[in-house]
């Protein structure tokens, strides 16, 4: 199975299904007439296209099938997770009965046995669902793998055991169509940039979160990234870079802008707080814009949560105190219907375009 | 497909160079020399927390044992042994703003910070990695069992009462505690540099260096000066994995009879701790390893 044709098909599919039923309300509404001839060659054309992709990717042909698919998926992150924490658990249970040169290999074989299967499973499962089963377990194992090495030789821990987890991860992701393992690909590459960026300042590395502005680069990197890589084969992927870089700006400036003593800025603290928020509301208006310039959904949604969590702290700083609990929640919701009607308005500008 | 584009041969590579890097940085820290080499006893190897205790878990049959260590505190912090502080995480008392300040922490930016408000030298609060030094059974030790045997004797020159009385006895338990029971191992200085601390205390069998976390804190008590304090929060590697080898020879060693275990807040309700003597070696990139562990 071929992850990246199997979701082109997909998109096929659907769009198929959306031309039949739009077509065939025009043609209900008098709009439009297909001669039989034409009619029927595109139909036949379609059927063949639609049956070659059931064959060969076994895509959801109905709206029925997708509900189950989406069950399957379900199934298949509860398995994993199911299957990871079994392999863990294992591991402890037997752990001190071997050696430590039985242990290595065991601990090897499990990464190299697992990818294997995930190989295996993707050039035979035509659903997808089997193999994205077992990439998750591969890396759970890998990760696994790398952590019990350090546990039997007391090796310092450190962060560079990241890259390797980031590297398994994107390129089980990008084999399998795998989100999930994207994200965690993502999150290993935010913890390990954020790190480094800590150890400049004089952080250990754990530590990195006590500074939340050693998010910014990785953020500002995360959400050019999709800008500068294409992912058109890959669907939903340049989502989930601007998303995570998005949060590791958003969420970095929320917390500074209600506690300076996080920031390594050599500046009064209200001025630190005062100005976090600022930026806070500054970033989400961007973010909203962009969006609606591009296109980007999930930059819009993410700015608009975002604007929105900043404008109500505002709020319970300025008035949850002096104003009455009614006349606090009336302005709040005032509030928000008046952030409803702008995004209205950015929304029918969006829809004239 | 070409070969460098293969997922399954990526996916290999990355593994085994993985694993070849981690495997090739544990035989270089075994290699050669070690850093130091100290036995140890079931004192500073896991302590009242039973290995047995610890191997009871039928989830979890591996075991490591905790390296447990001590920092001297002054005359009048004495009451530190008695609840247990004096482990890791407690103020040594040499640990001066001077010690700090030579451990790199900005102790001038950091009392500024706590005088004006401003978030100036909080950064240099954060906790930092540096060396430690830990004695074994020395000198450190040895003032400390003074420390508490000093107060034994002030208690007893004034027995006129049941809490006197009470005095007495926990004083008594508190010296035996330090004496024959509590870890010998003593934090008792810290650096940036191994080379220069291992030319400090060249005694190998006696003087581990290890990583560990420093961290840092201002206390700024109303019209007084601030003044800036420090402790290790634990070392990099807190605990020791035992081989399977070493997890047999400690079960065939005779198990202790059990007693009350009064030992203040450390250990309470844990049967007492199999005596044993374990060799601890710390290799050239300061990362130990158990290399036997025999009868006392």
């Amino acid at each position: 199975m071929h992850a990246v044709a199997r979701s082109e098909a997909q998109a096929r599919a659907d769009d198929i299904h959306v031309f039949r039923r739009e077509l065939a309300r025009l043609e209900a509404e008098g709009v439009v007439c297909l001669p039989g001839e034409l009619r029927g060659q595109v139909i036949t054309h379609q059927d063949r296209l639609l049956a070659g992709f059931a064959a060969s990717f076994d895509i959801d042909r109905s709206a029925s099938a997708r509900q189950l698919s989406l069950g399957m998926r379900v199934t298949s992150f509860l398995g994993a997770l199911a299957l990871a924490a079994s392999v863990f658990f294992l591991f402890y249970q037997f752990w001190g009965d071997f050696t430590e040169t039985a242990q290595v290999l065991i601990l090897q074989g499990a990464s190299l046995m697992t990818l294997g299967a995930t190989l295996w499973l993707r050039s035979r499962d035509t659903s997808g669902y089997f193999a994205k089963l077992a990439a998750l377990v591969a890396f759970a194992c890998f990760v696994l793998n790398i952590l019990m090495l350090g546990q039997i030789f007391n090796i310092t821990p450190s962060d560079k055991a990241l890259l390797p987890w980031a590297a398994l991860a994107f390129l089980l992701a990008y084999t399998c169509d795998l989100r999930l393992l994207l994200a965690a690909g993502i999150l290993c590459v935010i913890a390990y940039v954020s790190a480094r960026v800590g150890e400049m300042g004089g952080l250990y590395w754990l530590d990195a979160g006590q500074r939340p502005e050693n998010y910014f680069p990785v953020g500002a990197l995360l959400f050019l990234l999709p800008g500068w890589i294409s992912h058109r084969r890959y669907p939903g992927f340049d989502a989930l870079y601007r998303v995570f870089g998005l949060l590791c700006l958003f969420v970095p400036m929320l917390i500074l802008g209600h506690w300076s003593g996080g920031s390594y800025l050599n500046l009064d603290t209200d001025l630190i707080e005062h100005g976090y928020q600022t930026a806070g509301f500054v970033t989400g208006g961007l973010a909203i814009w962009l969006g609606v310039r591009r296109a980007w959904s999930e930059v819009v949604n993410t700015g608009v949560v975002f604007f929105v969590i900043f404008l109500f702290t505002k709020f319970f700083d300025w008035w949850w105190e002096s104003w009455p609990k009614w006349l606090f929640f009336l302005v709040v919701g005032l509030t928000a219907l008046l952030v409803l009607m702008v995004l209205k308005r950015l929304r029918a500008q969006g829809g004239q375009s | 497909m070409k070969w460098w584009k293969s997922p399954l041969l990526l996916g290999l590579l990355l593994i085994l160079v993985t694993n070849g890097v981690v495997l090739l940085g544990v035989a270089e820290n075994r290699r050669g020399e070690p850093e130091s080499r100290v036995v140890l006893s079931q004192r500073e190897l896991g302590g009242r927390q039973s290995w047995r205790h610890r191997m009871g878990n039928h989830e979890d049959n591996s075991l490591s044992l905790p390296l447990i260590w001590r920092v001297p505190v002054a005359d009048d912090q004495i009451d530190a042994y008695r609840w247990g502080w004096t482990r890791s995480g407690y103020p040594p008392a040499w640990l001066t703003e001077e010690r700090l300040a030579a451990l790199g922490v900005d102790v001038t930016a950091l009392k500024s910070a706590a005088q004006t408000g401003k978030t100036r030298g909080r950064r240099e609060a954060a906790d930092r990695v540096v060396l430690v030094v830990l004695e074994l059974a020395g000198p450190a030790w040895q003032h400390a069992v003074e420390q508490v045997r000093r107060t034994r004797q002030e208690a007893s020159g004034k027995v006129d009462s049941k809490e006197k009385q009470d005095n007495i006895q926990n004083a008594e338990k508190l010296l035996r505690k330090v004496e024959t029971e509590d870890s010998r191992l003593y934090a008792v200085d810290a650096g940036l540099d191994a080379g220069a601390l291992r030319q400090r205390y060249p005694d190998r069998s006696h003087y581990l260096i290890l990583p560990a976390r420093l961290t840092m804190w201002v206390t700024h008590p109303e019209g007084q000066e601030a003044r800036v304090k420090g402790h290790f929060e634990d070392l990099l590697v807190p605990e020791i994995h035992a081989p399977r080898a070493v997890q047999q020879a400690l079960a065939a060693l005779p198990a202790p009879a059990r007693d009350d275990g009064d030992d203040g807040d450390e250990g309470r309700g844990l049967p007492p701790a199999t005596p044993f003597h374990a060799t601890l070696v710390v290799g050239s990139r300061l990362e130990p390893w158990i290399e036997g562990i025999s009868p006392p």
